[in-house]
């Protein structure tokens, strides 16, 4: 099921709870009640079009440790040296396999030869980390191919890579001297570190027949790769940011965390804004309206992100955690303008296309001023819900308007739903600013008292 | 003309088509009949297995009053022999199909000619498969009126040789233990994995 199919499904259970309302709002004369007597209404494609034409706003890059061109070039050898065991023409004698190993061995190929000079620098690194495995992943095919795998060489590999992370954790402890930036640092190693380990956990026994399974192999062996280059570069980010003399901020992480969670419990009790059985706290019929699912993301956000918190914690990652809870919080207060908003009667069926360009103005100018409210370390993570609802909304009204022979129309689900993300994005990104400050000061407060 | 009943000769027609769009992917299991709950499905264990592969891709069987395409021949356009499916539960059902002048169709045909249809039936099944793939009962179940067989498909090993784009005909014939009288539908389902070659998932069951 695709995320979206997910949102689908929860939008017809949020729905059917809201329009539950629909008796008490048709008597109480809410403005936004949907005439159930008309067809939903249709909207004019060019207007639209030119609403999500412009790419989804790019958040700063600013990163506390710089990555020296040295990181890459060290995923751009390997990758390399991994390409060249395969020759540029393989064959065997299985011609599905042979398609599939020159059509991979193609694809990295031209991978490898794309420019990245744009991109920041911690995707430049993932970029490579993923052709490398690539490379990898196409070696263990060829070889398993051609009779050359060798099934204890690679139990080694798992057995020397388990055991470096191991050795990487014990020493892992979170050392940096402003406590904010080193939250924002080890975030990011603690996600390399889920990269390395997941392969590690994961992979599947060796096949006792590897000409048998092939591909099979290939994902052994481009999985070890992958948990390889993952340590590699979170050893060397850590390191680099460290220094000598930078004091342990793992205690004030852990407190972070645990403080942040505890004011999400206290606000998510406070707000009501959805009563424990999930009804709305308005009557109003949602019914083919942005609002039906605005309502349905501002709610789930605060769920979702309490539950990724939850498992942050059982995989002894307090950044990530801490992340979790600050974006949990911001949930919570967006969750509440939203309500707001609709027990005002917003969000109602959108008179023309204009109102999805005017929701995308306030959004843009929210998230905007969202990532300047603090430092990028905090203010990206924290509003990136924010972003990716923006993104969905456009990317799901341009799919639309891709569809097909170029509508000169689209349907009124579409529009709401463009709308409701555009709405999300600006409600969460507003509430974001007062995240930050409190994750912020609550590391920094955590710091200090440990 | 044998004594072709109109219901099974929809029957067949219907599953002729579901086999056809079964696909590669996912798993599809149909039958005519109404599908009963799952704990009414049985698990079938001692049945015996023919299978047969014909490398030049001709259709292995086909029905003899049907307007298809003579059996000796593929199908027009390469995209090899049509699916089709059946449950054989007498001697008049097996009179109403041609078998092909080819060795693997006339072994098939040997395998349900030999079946006492007093107490057994024949499930039959053919395919148009990639030269490069295996085909593989996973396993047959049966409910009261209805037996389903659960086909997977593999890749061959890499030193296996074959050509990317050839295609091959696969004829299953699988003897159940049990006779055909009451049952109304039969169902295949198939699976674009095995788990890996020489790692099918078997059911159970035996083989000839």
């Amino acid at each position: 099921m695709t995320g979206e199919d997910r949102r689908g499904a929860r939008l017809s259970r949020r729905g059917a709870l809201a329009v539950g309302g629909a008796g008490l709002a048709a008597l109480a004369g809410c403005a936004g009640v949907f005439d159930r007597g008309d067809d939903p209404p249709s909207y004019d494609a060019s207007a639209l079009a030119a609403a999500v034409e412009a790419e989804t706003p790019r958040p700063p890059t600013a990163f506390p440790v710089s990555v020296p061109a040295s990181m890459v070039e060290r995923h751009r050898t390997r990758t390399r040296d991994l390409l060249d065991a395969v020759p540029e023409d393989p064959s065997v004698p299985n011609g599905v396999v042979t398609a599939r190993l020159r059509e991979q061995r193609r694809r990295v190929v031209e991978s490898m030869a794309e420019d990245r000079s744009g991109e920041p620098p911690l995707d430049r690194l993932r970029s490579w980390r993923w052709l490398r495995a690539e490379a990898a992943k196409l070696r263990g095919v060829y070889r398993a191919a051609t009779g050359d795998a060798d099934g204890a060489a690679v139990a080694d590999r798992r057995d020397g890579l388990r055991s470096d992370l191991a050795a990487f954790l014990d020493g892992w402890e979170y050392r940096g001297r402003d406590p904010v930036d080193a939250f924002a640092v080890h975030r990011r190693v603690e996600r390399l570190v889920d990269r390395c380990r997941d392969p590690l956990e994961s992979g599947s026994p060796f096949p006792a027949q590897p000409t048998d399974a092939v591909f099979r192999v290939g994902d052994l062996v481009g999985g070890l790769e992958r948990a390889a280059a993952a340590l590699a570069d979170a050893t060397a980010l850590r390191d680099r940011y460290v220094g000598d003399g930078a004091p342990s901020r793992r205690a004030a992480v852990v407190a972070a965390a645990d403080r942040l969670d505890a004011a999400v419990a206290r606000a998510d009790r406070a707000g009501g804004d959805a009563g424990g059985d999930g009804t709305p706290p308005f009557e109003r019929d949602l019914e083919n309206t942005p609002a039906q699912f605005l309502y349905d993301v501002a709610s789930d956000l605060v769920e979702r992100r309490r539950r990724e918190m939850d498992e942050a914690r059982e995989r002894g990652h307090p950044a990530t955690a801490a992340a979790n809870a600050g974006t949990a919080l911001a949930g919570v207060e967006a969750r509440s303008a939203v309500a707001a908003a609709i027990r005002d009667g917003e969000y109602g069926r959108p008179a023309d296309a204009a109102r999805v360009k005017t929701e995308r103005r306030r959004a843009e100018t929210a998230l905007t001023a969202a990532w300047d409210s603090g430092p990028a370390t905090v203010t990206v993570p924290l509003a990136r819900p924010a972003r990716e609802e923006f993104a969905s909304g456009v990317r799901r009204l341009r799919s639309e308007l891709e569809e097909g022979s170029a509508p000169a129309s689209v349907s009124a689900t579409h529009v709401n739903w463009a709308i409701g993300s555009l709405a999300y994005a600006k409600h969460y990104a507003r509430a974001t600013p007062a995240a930050v400050d409190r994750l912020a000061s609550t590391l920094r407060g955590a710091a200090t008292d440990g | 003309m044998p004594d072709w009943s109109r219901r099974r000769a929809l029957h067949a027609a219907v599953s002729t088509a579901v086999a056809a769009l079964a696909g590669c992917s996912g798993e599809a299991s149909v039958s005519s009949s109404p599908t009963p709950a799952p704990d009414d499905a049985r698990r079938v264990t001692d049945y015996e297995l023919k299978q047969v592969r014909n490398a030049d891709g001709v259709a292995l069987f086909g029905r003899s009053d049907a307007d298809e395409p003579t059996p000796t021949e593929s199908t027009p356009g390469g995209v090899g022999a049509p699916s089709a499916s059946t449950h054989l539960t007498g001697p008049e059902e097996l009179s109403a199909f041609a078998f092909a002048d080819v060795p693997q169709a006339t072994a098939l045909a040997r395998f349900v000619r030999a079946t006492d249809f007093e107490t057994r039936s024949v499930y039959l099944y053919q395919r148009s498969i990639p030269a490069c793939y295996d085909l593989r009962l996973v396993g047959v179940r049966r409910r009261s009126d209805s037996v389903t067989a659960n086909f997977c498909r593999d890749l061959k090993p890499a030193d296996v040789a074959c050509e990317r784009g050839d295609r091959d005909t696969v004829g299953v014939a699988v003897r159940l233990p049990f006779a055909g009288d009451g049952f109304s539908g039969h169902g295949t389902g198939l699976r674009g994995s095995c788990g890996g070659p020489g790692r099918a998932v078997g059911e159970g069951g035996g083989g000839s």
